[in-house]
């Protein structure tokens, strides 16, 4: 489905007036970014360093008992090394819940 | 090996006599024997007990091997009817549910979390197929919210379309 159908579907729903659509990459988009974060949804490619800079890029932003979710984080186990290596990392901590159904998927809370 | 017929006669015998089989059963007044099937496996392991494990001993093997993972449609109609009753319904978003998707059964979760822990300032990197998009929104709409999506895909056009 190319983004012009996926827009239009969002469009039928009228949900687009609560929607901020950026087009470009996200870790150049990240450099400008100041929003407060309360929910981080990833599900972009999966690679281990995509996943790893977008955590690093955007998790300063996502407040604290805020939220980052990652799609796929079963069937691309290198998605899930980023989460874990990104975690073991910080010396901010993280609740994470791992539902493995539907290709996986990671939430975790910032504590 | 006894043939297909006296061992679904037993069930379909045991179940004209039993009330309980037919209200957690009643798809089987339909002919659809299938949990019906399941349920006697489960007796025979003891996973139920119940007192027509020896009668049902008798053709044991045929109902092991015609035992299915049962796979119930989702009632929808039935679902989308208590919707009207709730304030944050997730009408939308139910309907992308329903939909065999990658993503479809991690919907619900992602409109739970950020209604019930008030999620306003939603980000999405990589929009997809829109599907967890609809999720996000939907919720944001619900609770004065709003969702930044990035994606890397170019589409002028597409953002025309959306503000129709």
């Amino acid at each position: 489905m190319t983004l012009v159908l996926r827009q239009k579907k969002i469009a039928k729903y009228e949900l687009d007036k609560y929607w901020t659509f950026i087009q470009g990459d996200d870790k150049e988009i990240a450099l400008s970014w100041n929003q407060e974060i309360h929910h981080l949804f990833i599900d972009t490619f999966h690679t281990y360093r995509q996943a790893y800079a977008e955590l690093q890029s955007y998790e300063p932003h996502v407040v604290r008992n805020g939220f980052i979710s990652l799609h796929d984080t079963r069937t691309y186990p290198e998605v899930f090394r980023a989460v874990r290596d990104f975690v073991s990392n910080k010396s901010k901590k993280f609740r994470l819940y791992n539902f493995l159904h539907c290709n996986g998927l990671t939430v975790m809370r910032k504590l | 090996m006894s043939s297909d017929s006296e061992p679904l006669a037993l069930l379909r015998d045991i179940y004209a006599r039993r009330q309980d089989l037919k209200e957690a059963y009643p798809e089987a007044q339909n002919g659809d024997l299938q949990a019906l099937i399941n349920w006697a496996c489960g007796v025979l392991s003891n996973t139920i007990e119940d007192s027509e494990a020896l009668t049902l001993r008798r053709y044991e093997s045929w109902y092991l091997k015609h035992q299915k993972p049962l796979i119930r449609p989702v009632p929808v109609n039935l679902m989308q009817s208590a919707f009207k009753y709730t304030d944050k319904a997730m009408n939308f978003t139910f309907e992308h549910m329903l939909k065999d998707t990658d993503i479809c059964e991690h919907l619900a979760m992602l409109y739970m979390i950020s209604v019930e822990f008030n999620l306003k300032n939603a980000l999405e990197l990589g929009v997809g197929t829109g599907e967890s998009t609809v999720a996000l929104l939907e919720a944001a709409a619900k609770i004065g919210g709003h969702v930044w999506s990035i994606d890397v895909d170019p589409c002028l056009e597409a953002k025309k379309d959306c503000k129709v």
